[in-house]
Parts: structure tokens; C-alpha cells; sequence
């Protein structure tokens, strides 16, 4: 069966020798592996495609499953490339030439993406492949991808609880082994946070880094798109694929992408880490609590430094967030007027009712309420009390942290307030849901980077994410923290129950 | 903050959204909560602070170039209704 392999015929990695199916591996084992020729990518996309017809119908990670590349591996081929042969997830917002792009809405429900995004481009181009395009909150609305049109997604670690959101089909496939990576997009936490509830490393880069071409765009000045993944190295494997200058996405950066994934080693004593007393505050569930601390302490030992910072304005980050990203939102979703793409109203006497009947057929709930927020926060007599007021304190909240990086290397936090709540909890409270998000957003509104690191489990057998903030385009010095702790622990290599090949 | 039913409707007309009854019961109420707590932000003193927008290190220019782009049957690929060149839609005026 080519499913199995020994672990130890690889390198001398030798944490463990048992068998393990190829889809378990990481990018950089599966590279290796590849490379020694220990098996092939057509054996590595075979057993990621066994455990998708495994437990795919019980997890619905996946909004479509490809069962054959949409074209031919031969032509993308790229040896010197880690990616080449990788079979990875990519989030239904991000467009996929010939590949339905959903984004998780009854008005895409049959888009073909005419073009791909610029980073699907850039990952064929490394010889990756597509396995499927992964459930999402609708318009990436969402923090537990229960807004998803299609239907919910569940988490690996405990199926009645949300895989997070609203990329929560990437973090579950991760999770669930149906694929060695993924793409996410982050707009207020939309990576880091399913990320921590279904115990992955998500990474969410500085805003301008990876371009956003052919991402349907939700919030403008605040969506990104980064990667998901089973450990560190795979991220800034994807990391580094994905970023870079692109004349399509003006507000890309044309900063040189330095090299991190063979730079991750370095010594933490010369790393200052500031822990913000308001992340630590009332809300927070103790057992986060305690697992954030205790890894910060494992980073400690290490011999990093680390100070109090304090980020006075963290109170008002869910309102300003969510006044700027519906506004945003309600302008970006004016586009589905059932004229170019997507989804038209059969109800069409005239101009004026066929936009208002499509509207109102191909919405969900979440995203009008988004798109009336927004509306209302932009119109004439509010804009000053909310928009106005918003962009203000969008300035103040980057200020704060922009003080406290020129004291401190990296910033530590919990990367939600509790672990993965149940399904069905929180859909009839907005604001409860929108609470969800309140360490994450910072870092968007502030453009700098940010990610989540598996760093405890509770109880009840959910994983805990560690934050990790680093100062803008500074991913290196952030992942490397994230390194330093993975070598010291083992929480990313355990393993959601279902996930676990009965077979071996 | 509260959302009389008459601005649901005003900002649903304002949105190009049509909403039936039941949903502007729901979105007076929801919206009204959600307001609500986004009140927090009028505590903040921003009057010191300026509203520039975040990001941007500079303004990306280019040559206004003509450059391959998608085909017209490509672009039209998607479209609910069209004529083989264009997109169609419902009358506009009499």
C-alpha cells in the first residue's frame, strides 16, 4: 500500500518511527520525501484524496473537491520548488481559473472564475496542486463558517463544535489531514482564529505583502491572504510562494521577500516579548489564560526578555473594525447587481427591481446585515458619528502598537477568547459573534503581521492558539518566535481523533 | 441606538437591498443592539487625532498601456444574460 511509508527512511528526523500516511505529512517531510523519491506526488495526492472520501462527508471542509488536477502536472513542473507535487486546500474567495469560486454564497453559487488569482498563479507556477476549494462564512463574513450558504463546517476536534471562521474549511481540512496546506484570507482574524480553533499555525502577513488579485474582496484596507498549515516551516514555505510585488494589486509592496524558511533558527535571548495587560482581561477564558502563559514562559526559558506594553485603546476595537469593515463591505458587494456574474433575479420588470430582488435572492442574513451596517455608517447625517469617527480611532489603535514595538521584538496574546465554541451558539447574536474577533482585529486595522500557533489544549480535548505579533513587514523575527516554541513542544504534531487513519 | 423601521427601509432602498417585512423587524432590532454597542467609541477622545488612512508607503503609477486582456467571450462567460457581445439586461426606460 503506498499510503504508508516509515518516517525514518526519510532523514534522521527521528521524533517518532511509526507508519504514517503521506497525507499527514508536512510540505517540507513531503518534499523531502518527493526529492528522495521515497514515494511519488501522484502517491501523495492519492492519499489525501483516501482521506477526503474518509471523512469529508462528516467534516465538509471542502466546497468542491477536484478528482483531477485542472491541468496537466506536466506543464507546471518545478523540481527546485518545495510546493512542487503539494496538494493543497485554497479558501472559495480566492479565484481559480476554470474552478468554481463560490465564496461561499448562493450569488457565486455558479461563478467560474475566467483568471486566476495572482497567487494561485504564483503557487502553479511552484508546481503545487489544487485538491479543492474549502468552506467559508459567505463573503468571508464570519467567524464560524456557520454563514457559509452551502452548509457548516465541523471541527476536526470535536464535530459539534465550529471549525472557526471564516476560513474554517481551511483550518479543518489542515486539521483533518485532507490536504498537506491551505490558503486563507484574513480580514479581522479569518486565519488565526480558525487556525487556534482547530489547532494549526495560520499566519496572517503584513498587509501589502501578498497581493490580492483575484480575491473577492470583502473589506479593502484590511483583507489578506495567508496560509494555513501544519507547522511553522510550512508557513513561511507558503509564505515566501505567495509574497511579492504585483503591478495588479497596487497596494502591493515592492519590498524584497527576504529568505525565512531556512532562517528560522535563532537565539531567543536576544528577543523582547511584550505581553499587553488589556489581552489578559476580563473575557478571557481561564484556561487560555493559562495555556498562552505557559508558553510564553517555554519562550522565556529559551531566554527571551519580556514587558509589560500597554495598548490603552484595545476597548474599542470591535466597533471601530466592524464600522470600517461594513462600510467597506457595503461598497465592495455593490458589484452583484446580477448584471456581469453571479447570480439574477428571475423577478425582472425593471432595471431598479431586478438589482433589489437579486440582492435580496443571493444574500445570506450576515451579509446584508454587513451591507446595512455599512450603508447606514456611510450615509449622509452618520458618516461623521461612525465612518468619520471609526478612521480615527483606526489611527489611534495602530499608534499604540506602533509605541509599543519600539520597545519590544514581538507582541504575545491569546488568539480568541475561548476555544472552538459550539455550532449554533452565537448565529443568533451578532455581537456575541463579533466578539469572537477581539484580539485578532488589531492587527488588521494596524496592517501589521500576525499568526497563531497551537500552544495548549483544554479539557475537553480543544486546541488553544497562541497569537504572535511582529512589527510591520517583519514576518522573519515573528516566525522565528513561533519556531523557537514549536522545537520546544509537541502541540502541532498531535492530531484531531478523525484525522487518525484506522489503517495506519 | 435605536433603528426605527423607516431607516431599515431607507438604508435597505439607499443599499439596493430588497428586504420583506419580517426582515426589517429583525435588522430595526439587530441593528439597533449592534449600534448600540458601537457606542463604546463615542468614550474615545480622537479629537487630536487626524483620519488619515493607514498603509501605503506611495502612489503606484504606471503607463496607461494596452495590454493582452481577457477575450470578449471569456469576459462574457459568466454573464446571466447575453447577446454573444454583450451583457443584457431589463429596460431601463420606455
Amino acid at each position: 500500500m503506498g499510503s504508508g511509508y516509515s518516517r525514518g527512511q526519510l532523514t534522521d528526523l527521528g521524533r517518532w518511527n511509526a507508519q504514517v500516511s503521506l497525507n499527514h505529512l508536512t510540505i517540507h517531510d513531503a518534499a523531502d520525501g518527493l526529492a528522495k523519491a521515497a514515494f511519488s506526488s501522484q502517491e501523495l495526492s492519492e492519499a489525501v484524496h483516501r482521506q477526503i472520501a474518509r471523512v469529508e462527508e462528516t467534516v465538509h471542509a471542502f466546497h468542491t473537491v477536484l478528482t483531477e488536477p485542472a491541468k496537466a502536472p506536466s506543464t507546471l513542473s518545478n523540481p527546485d520548488s518545495l510546493l512542487q507535487g503539494i496538494p493543497l486546500g485554497i479558501k472559495d474567495n480566492i479565484c481559480t481559473e476554470d474552478v468554481v469560486t463560490t465564496c461561499g454564497s448562493r450569488m457565486l453559487e455558479h461563478f467560474i472564475p475566467p483568471y486566476n488569482a495572482t497567487v494561485m498563479t504564483r503557487l502553479e507556477g511552484h508546481g503545487a496542486v489544487l485538491v479543492g476549494k474549502t468552506n467559508m462564512d459567505e463573503f468571508a463574513m464570519g467567524s464560524s463558517t456557520e454563514h457559509s450558504a452551502f452548509q457548516p463546517t465541523r471541527n476536526p476536534w470535536g464535530l459539534d463544535r465550529i471549525p472557526g471562521g471564516s476560513s474554517g474549511g481551511s483550518a479543518a481540512a489542515v486539521a483533518a489531514h485532507e490536504c498537506i496546506a491551505a490558503l486563507g484570507s484574513d480580514t479581522g482574524g479569518s486565519i488565526r482564529q480558525p487556525a487556534a480553533c482547530c489547532g494549526v499555525v495560520g499566519m496572517k502577513p503584513t498587509y501589502g505583502r501578498v497581493s490580492r488579485y483575484g480575491l473577492v474582496a470583502y473589506a479593502s484596507s484590511l483583507d489578506q491572504i495567508g496560509p494555513l498549515t501544519k507547522d511553522v516551516t510550512d508557513a513561511a514555505i507558503m509564505f515566501e510562494a505567495i509574497a511579492g510585488h504585483d503591478v495588479k494589486d497596487s497596494t502591493s509592496v515592492t519590498m524584497p521577500i527576504p529568505t525565512i524558511a531556512k532562517a528560522l533558527h535563532r537565539n531567543m535571548t536576544e528577543i523582547r516579548i511584550g505581553i499587553p495587560d488589556e489581552y489578559f482581561a476580563d473575557g478571557l477564558d481561564p484556561e487560555v489564560n493559562d495555556g498562552v502563559r505557559a508558553a510564553i514562559h517555554v519562550l522565556t526559558a529559551c531566554g527571551a526578555k519580556t514587558k509589560a506594553v500597554s495598548l490603552p485603546t484595545t476597548p474599542y476595537g470591535i466597533a471601530t473594525y466592524y464600522l470600517i469593515a461594513t462600510a467597506e463591505a457595503s461598497s465592495n458587494l455593490a458589484r452583484y447587481d446580477g448584471v456581469k456574474y453571479g447570480y439574477r433575479s428571475s423577478q425582472r420588470e425593471d432595471l431598479l427591481e431586478m438589482y433589489c430582488q437579486t440582492r435580496k435572492e443571493g444574500f445570506g442574513a450576515e451579509a446584508k446585515r454587513r451591507i446595512m451596517l455599512g450603508t447606514y455608517a456611510l450615509s449622509a447625517g452618520y458618516y461623521d458619528a461612525y465612518y468619520g469617527k471609526a478612521q480615527q480611532a483606526r489611527e489611534m489603535i495602530r499608534a499604540d502598537f506602533e509605541t509599543a514595538f519600539q520597545e519590544v521584538d514581538v507582541i504575545i496574546t491569546p488568539t480568541t477568547p475561548t476555544p472552538a465554541f459550539r455550532l449554533g451558539e452565537k448565529t443568533d447574536d451578532p455581537v456575541q459573534m463579533y466578539l469572537s474577533d477581539i484580539y485578532t482585529i488589531s492587527a488588521n486595522l494596524g496592517g501589521f503581521p500576525a499568526m497563531s500557533v497551537p500552544c495548549a489544549m483544554s479539557h475537553g480535548g480543544l486546541p488553544i492558539g497562541m497569537q504572535i505579533l511582529g512589527r510591520w513587514f517583519d514576518e522573519l523575527t515573528m516566525l522565528q518566535v513561533a519556531f523557537a516554541f514549536e522545537q520546544e513542544t509537541d502541540w502541532h504534531l498531535k492530531r484531531a481523533p478523525i484525522s487518525e487513519d484506522s489503517n495506519g | 441606538m435605536e433603528i426605527s423601521k423607516d431607516e431599515v427601509q431607507h438604508v435597505a432602498s439607499l443599499a439596493r437591498l430588497g428586504i420583506d417585512e419580517s426582515e426589517i423587524e429583525l435588522f430595526s432590532a439587530q441593528l439597533s443592539h449592534i449600534l448600540t454597542y458601537f457606542d463604546t467609541l463615542k468614550d474615545m477622545d480622537t479629537q487630536a487625532q487626524s483620519a488619515l488612512s493607514s498603509g501605503s508607503l506611495h502612489h503606484p503609477l504606471r503607463e496607461d498601456q494596452v495590454v493582452p486582456s481577457l477575450s470578449r467571450e471569456r469576459a462574457l462567460m459568466n454573464a446571466p444574460e447575453a447577446d454573444g457581445g454583450h451583457f443584457q439586461v431589463p429596460k431601463i426606460m420606455d
